[in-house]
């Protein structure tokens, strides 16, 4: 059995740091279960100690069952990185733009070269990556991990421990997430920062692993004061952890002094406990500050509070928010930490705050409150805990890492199968296409099942000019099965319905002529008469499918027998890349963007969107309307949508920005709040998959494989006769926190139905049924 | 109005949300905001702000050169300290090149950003003005609004008012004619030829209704004279309204066709039996005569006159009269002079069967094939019909090369009047 790598800058069991604690943790406990572990780390002894100097010996020891090779570290120039560094703390938090990066390249390698690196445990890596079967790289912001993961990225996984803090904007970071096979996380809010971040490139290859707590109820404990404070006689609220600016204890305090000036019959105590450099004690004001205790007195404290509150804006994971629920006491967390704001929403252990006057508020709900409520607080941040926070459970989850094949979904080609090749046949392939992207994944999969497999197509984008061949007659033997994708009929459907072989027709939707004859009659002329072809082609191809049951269900109208479905598959994966930092700064300024993607076209209904985003304006008029998607100016609808646009006023508000590249598409998702679509003909419509990725909640009117596509997400209207309401409805998804988390949480459910995992096997299935129509 | 499958959402609560919403926003009144927006600005300005900060702080981070030692921590303690030596007597020595260097990067850093400061405050000032322009543009739409609406009503206003005065200065004219007949015959009885003459104001007891009428259906006075210019160029192929052969306009009316004539230097003149109309455009300056038109006509000399036109006239007329009248116009036109009758198209399937019927006194619709066989048949020579007035294109089907869709525009959206010209040999 290969090892499991460990690699993190410092390692030992009484180093105080979130990652440390948890390497040791994972390291020792994965090994406890018979796992080869090895944990790989610098000579360095500690984050306190000089980065440049080598503490402990080169050289391997065994700590707990694990062995530790340790690796000498780098000189480095402290001076230069600890001018960077200050430049990283001194940002704002307004300077910060998740894909903008915060400062110049220079100085970002320079922050990773002179950072706590060791040459020698990066050669160790390059040299003996074979010996292993993983690494785990943790935690995100250290040399060794920002140069050692992409050496071993087809094997490693990073645990970042996230914070949102300038380093996380780092191009080198942000690299790591693009790179690692896998990244794990301790919490959900910190997997949604991360996406917030990064995109959702890596969102396939994410886990929430969870961190593990040690609990330890039933020890006896007998421990009642702590120097002079009585524990059993007090009534207080409790604040643990790491006491500075960064964590809040700034603001708890302010807040609890609010609260005692407007209770001043009020014995309500405020009890902090940690180490930090500043002392809050002050027992006029009932603020007790015992600074740094011990692991009983810690114990002690959480079994006596009321309550514990936990101010940081700055967490990945709150270790003693969960102690807290294994004490059974509710707590309250800071909204604006996605972390810890996500598990008190998961769990409803609890309540959040953000504001001082709301922070207040909750010393005096906590005091006066009902104790039927507390108590339901504490029943449910407890079965959260021994859900995700038990170790039990969280080395389980790294231990299905390697044990569970996460991989895509692939059929391995039997050697009785009578097919050789399958190969595709399209009209176009281009750039940004979804079409054209869905023949490529569906291209390699044959590939990886052991077909030999090429796209043929008529006309082929320049940018896509390795993905296919330009179709010849005679190209494709007679016995090679066909895939042909179908839409209004092209130079290359007479070929598909003469082709001898097994074949297999995929229709792509026609739409329905009656869109385009106020516009373009000539268009809706040739929509017509590819309607009118497709019943020809009913006897022709004997195996069919649609991208959905709506396309399907026209199949089988027309005449096909026994139409399969085939969902467009979505790949997250390929949004892997950054995205345009030009756009990425301009759309981040506070105004809500409201999207839609797609092509100008009259069944796209881009006027109906107007008119009622003008309404939409009329409730909340920080917003814009950005319309992303091939228009040509000289097209009658674009003519009439422009000229709409004009009547309401609105060149300033609504942006037709045309076809954009790759990294802008992804500029834009990233950076809207809302997708909203009045639609009234679609055969699937992949943007509302794609916006499901990027976390943008989705209304749209309800037509043709709209519902179909959405499932149990997004919200449908189903009516356009009052568009008041609708922008109403489109302002609540926008800005109304409760209704836009409903929608998400359903939203990053859906859309794993349209992974290839999750589409492969049918289309195995459809590949099956050409083999037989081969034999 | 909502569905979802999602079976957390609580349709109700968000209906409710959204009422309350739109009850906010009628409240609160339209607040469309489309002024500032920082994101347009950028997308009209063609200038990449984000890269020029990032290159001008690599700029900046490297514009000082030669002060700074090389990091000698590569060598043990010893080897250093002769190397710091070293380096910076070296440092000293090219001092000399570098100096200058350094100070023309600061320099032309300076400048960089001086052109940076100078653009973003002229993009700043370039988008102010806009808006500024934006909201006057805004205001003076707004204002051109209102004057329209303002100048329609007082159109209207002095429609009616030109309508109430008409009847005032009718019903005063009847009076006094009743008063004078009075005084002349009290304390005898009235004769008979009183009694005709007081009677006889009856007929024209709806003539400003009348006037009302052309106002409100007809159309604007400025609409009827484009429409008439059509009829220019046979007015000057024919030479009427020169030296002695007048042009007449039968049931001249409101007189556009006698402005429009004058105004092109010719003589024109109007007959009318309604004493309102007749009498406003004497007001304007125009030759019009009270009277029966084929009464005056029969008062004239053949061979007479220049051209004879009658707008929507021959449609009122019972057969008889109008046969009369068709013959009147032959004897007193000239040779060579031009008839021209304009009349509602029949043809268009919504005149003849709605339109027509607007104006209470039309009889019944001719249609152009008949009228062109009477003027013919009058003697009338080289009759032609020109079909006049079709709807505009946007108000018919969308033509999509069907027969279907062709003929249907042809007859409900087809020409609504026609003209029938005859020559006299």
């Amino acid at each position: 059995m290969k090892a499991i790598a460990i690699v993190i800058p410092w390692f030992g069991k009484d180093l105080k740091g979130g990652a440390e604690q948890e390497a040791f943790q994972v390291a020792t406990r994965l090994a406890a279960r018979g796992r080869k572990v090895e944990v790989l780390t610098t000579c360095c002894r500690s984050f306190a100690d000089d980065w440049g100097k080598n503490y402990y010996k080169q050289g391997e020891e065994q700590i707990n069952g694990v062995c530790v090779r340790r690796f000498p570290v780098d000189k480095r120039d402290q001076d230069s990185f600890d001018r960077v560094n200050r430049i990283l703390l001194d940002l704002k938090k307004s300077d910060l733009i998740p894909g903008v990066y915060p400062i110049a390249k220079p100085l970002s390698d320079t922050f990773a070269h002179e950072n706590i690196n060791s040459a020698s445990l990066l050669k160790y890596l390059e040299m003996k990556q074979e010996q292993y079967e993983a690494f785990i790289f943790m935690p995100y912001l250290y040399g060794i991990i920002l140069n050692g993961l992409p050496i071993v990225s087809e094997k490693a996984y990073l645990q970042p421990c996230l914070h949102d803090e300038a380093y996380a904007y780092l191009p080198e970071v942000e690299r790591l997430f693009f790179l690692a096979k896998g990244v794990l996380f301790l919490s959900v809010g910190e997997m949604i920062l991360a996406q917030k971040l990064y995109g959702p490139g890596f969102c396939r290859m994410g886990t929430v692993i969870g961190g593990g707590v040690e609990v330890n109820s039933g020890k006896q404990n007998s421990v009642a004061k702590i120097g002079s404070f009585n524990l059993e006689q007090s009534k207080f609220i409790l604040c643990l952890g790491r006491r500075d600016q960064t964590k809040n204890t700034d603001l708890l305090v302010s807040a609890f002094e609010e609260f005692r000036t407007n209770h001043v019959d009020s014995d309500l105590l405020l009890v902090l406990a940690g180490p930090g450099p500043n002392n809050y004690h002050d027992e006029s004001k009932g603020i007790i500050d015992l600074q740094l205790v011990s692991d009983d007195e810690k114990e002690m404290l959480l079994s006596s509070c009321i309550a514990l509150f936990q101010p940081s804006k700055n967490e990945s994971f709150s270790r003693v928010i969960m102690e807290a629920w294994f004490h059974l006491k509710p707590v309250v967390a800071n909204r604006e930490c996605l972390a810890t704001a996500t598990a008190v929403r998961q769990s409803g252990g609890g309540l959040l705050a953000d504001s001082k006057t709301e922070w207040a508020d909750r010393f005096s709900e906590f005091e006066n409150m009902d104790i039927m409520k507390m108590e339901e607080f504490c029943r449910k941040g407890l079965h959260y805990a021994k859900e995700n926070v038990s170790w039990e459970k969280v080395i389980d989850r790294y231990e299905m890492l390697w044990n569970t094949e996460k991989l895509i979904f692939f059929t391995t080609r039997k050697s009785s199968c009578k097919l050789k090749e399958i190969h595709q046949l399209l009209p176009n392939l281009t750039y940004g296409d979804a079409i054209s992207n869905h023949a490529i994944e569906i291209r390699n999969f044959l590939r990886d099942s052991g077909y030999q497999s090429n796209i043929y197509v008529r006309y082929l984008d320049d940018k896509m000019a390795t993905e296919a061949v330009v179709f010849q007659s005679k190209i494709i033997g007679k016995r090679a099965g066909i895939i042909y994708h179908h839409s209004i009929g092209s130079e290359l459907t007479s070929f598909a319905v003469k082709h001898s072989g097994p074949k297999l027709m995929i229709y792509h939707n026609i739409t329905p002529a009656h869109f385009f004859e106020p516009y373009d009659p000539e268009y809706a002329r040739i929509l017509t008469k590819g309607r009118l072809d497709l019943q020809l082609l009913s006897d022709v191809f004997h195996i069919s499918a649609g991208d959905s049951k709506f396309n399907s269900d026209e199949l089988r109208q027309t005449g096909f027998p026994n139409p399969s479905v085939l969902p467009i598959c979505v790949n997250p994966d390929k949004w892997k890349t950054p995205a345009d930092s030009k756009l990425m700064a301009r759309l981040q300024d506070g105004i809500a963007n409201i999207l839609f993607v797609g092509r100008i076209a009259p069944n796209k209904c881009q006027d109906h969107l107007v008119e009622s985003f003008h309404h939409y304006l009329t409730m909340d008029p920080d917003a814009r309307l950005i319309m992303v998607g091939f228009g040509q100016p000289a097209d009658p609808y674009y003519q009439h949508l422009k000229k709409i646009i004009s009547k309401f006023g609105l060149m300033r508000k609504v942006f037709l920005v045309g076809q954009v590249t790759e990294s802008e598409l992804q500029a834009y998702y990233r950076t809207a709040h809302l997708f909203w679509s009045m639609s009234e003909h679609e055969g699937f419509c992949i943007p509302l998959i794609e916006s499901m990725w990027f976390d943008i909640p989705v209304l749209s009117f309800k037509s043709t494989a709209v519902p179909e596509t959405l499932g149990d997400a997004g919200i449908l209207f189903n009516s356009k006769d009052d568009l008041i309401h609708v922008a109403a409805l489109a302002k609540l998804m926008v800005r109304d926190d409760k209704i836009r988390d409903l929608v998400l949480n359903a939203q990053r459910q859906r859309r794993n139905a349209f992974l290839p995992e999750a589409v492969w096997p049918q289309l195995d299935r459809l590949i099956q049924k050409m083999e037989e129509q081969a034999a | 109005m909502i569905e979802t499958e999602n079976k957390e959402i609580n349709v109700d609560e968000i209906m409710a949300k959204i009422k309350a919403e739109v009850e906010n926003r009628k409240e609160g009144g339209l607040k469309v905001n489309s002024g500032d927006d920082p994101f347009a600005d950028e997308m009209l300005s063609s200038f990449d702000w984000h890269h020029l900060k990032v290159n001008m702080g690599v700029a900046e981070e490297n514009a000082v050169i030669g002060q700074k030692n090389f990091s000698m921590l590569r060598f043990n303690k010893m080897i250093r300290g002769v190397a710091k030596f070293a380096s910076r007597i070296v440092l000293y020595i090219t001092r000399i090149i570098t100096f200058p260097q350094t100070n023309f990067n600061l320099a032309i850093l300076n400048v960089l950003h001086i052109i940076r400061d100078g653009i973003s405050n002229l993009e700043r000032r370039l988008s102010h003005h806009e808006n500024i322009v934006s909201q006057l543009s805004e205001q003076i739409q707004k204002q051109t609004q209102l004057l329209d609406e303002q100048t329609e009503k007082i159109d209207t206003q002095e429609k009616i008012n030109s309508y109430l005065k008409a009847n005032i200065t009718m019903y005063e004219n009847r009076f006094v004619v009743f008063m004078e007949e009075a005084q002349k015959r009290l304390p005898e009885p009235f004769s008979s030829e009183q009694l005709k003459q007081i009677i006889g104001q009856a007929e024209h007891l709806f003539d400003p209704l009348y006037l009302f009428f052309e106002d409100r259906f007809r159309g604007t006075r400025q609409e009827i004279k484009e429409r008439l210019r059509v009829y220019l160029p046979l007015i000057e192929e024919s030479g009427a309204g020169l030296e002695d052969y007048p042009i007449l306009d039968i049931g001249c009316g409101r007189g556009e066709w006698l402005e429009l004539i004058s105004e092109n230097q010719r003589t024109i003149i109007g007959v009318d039996l309604n004493r309102t109309l007749v009498e406003q455009c004497i007001e304007r300056g125009m030759i019009v005569v009270e009277k029966d038109a084929v009464v005056y006509l029969q008062s004239l000399p053949e061979n007479s006159i220049g051209a004879i036109t009658a707008f929507h006239l021959i449609e009122h007329l019972p057969l008889n009269t109008l046969l009369n009248f068709f013959n009147e116009t032959l004897r007193v036109l000239r040779k060579g002079g031009v008839a021209i009758f304009e009349t509602p198209n029949p043809e268009n399937v919504l005149v003849g069967s709605c339109n027509f019927y607007f104006d209470p006194t039309h009889r019944n619709p001719l249609p152009p094939q008949m009228m062109q066989f009477f003027l013919e048949s009058r003697g009338f020579y080289r009759v032609s019909i020109q079909k006049l007035h079709p709807y505009p294109d946007e108000e018919k089907i969308p033509d999509d090369g069907s027969e279907i869709v062709k003929r249907f525009n042809q007859r409900f959206y087809g020409p609504q009047d026609y003209a029938v010209i005859g020559y006299k040999l």
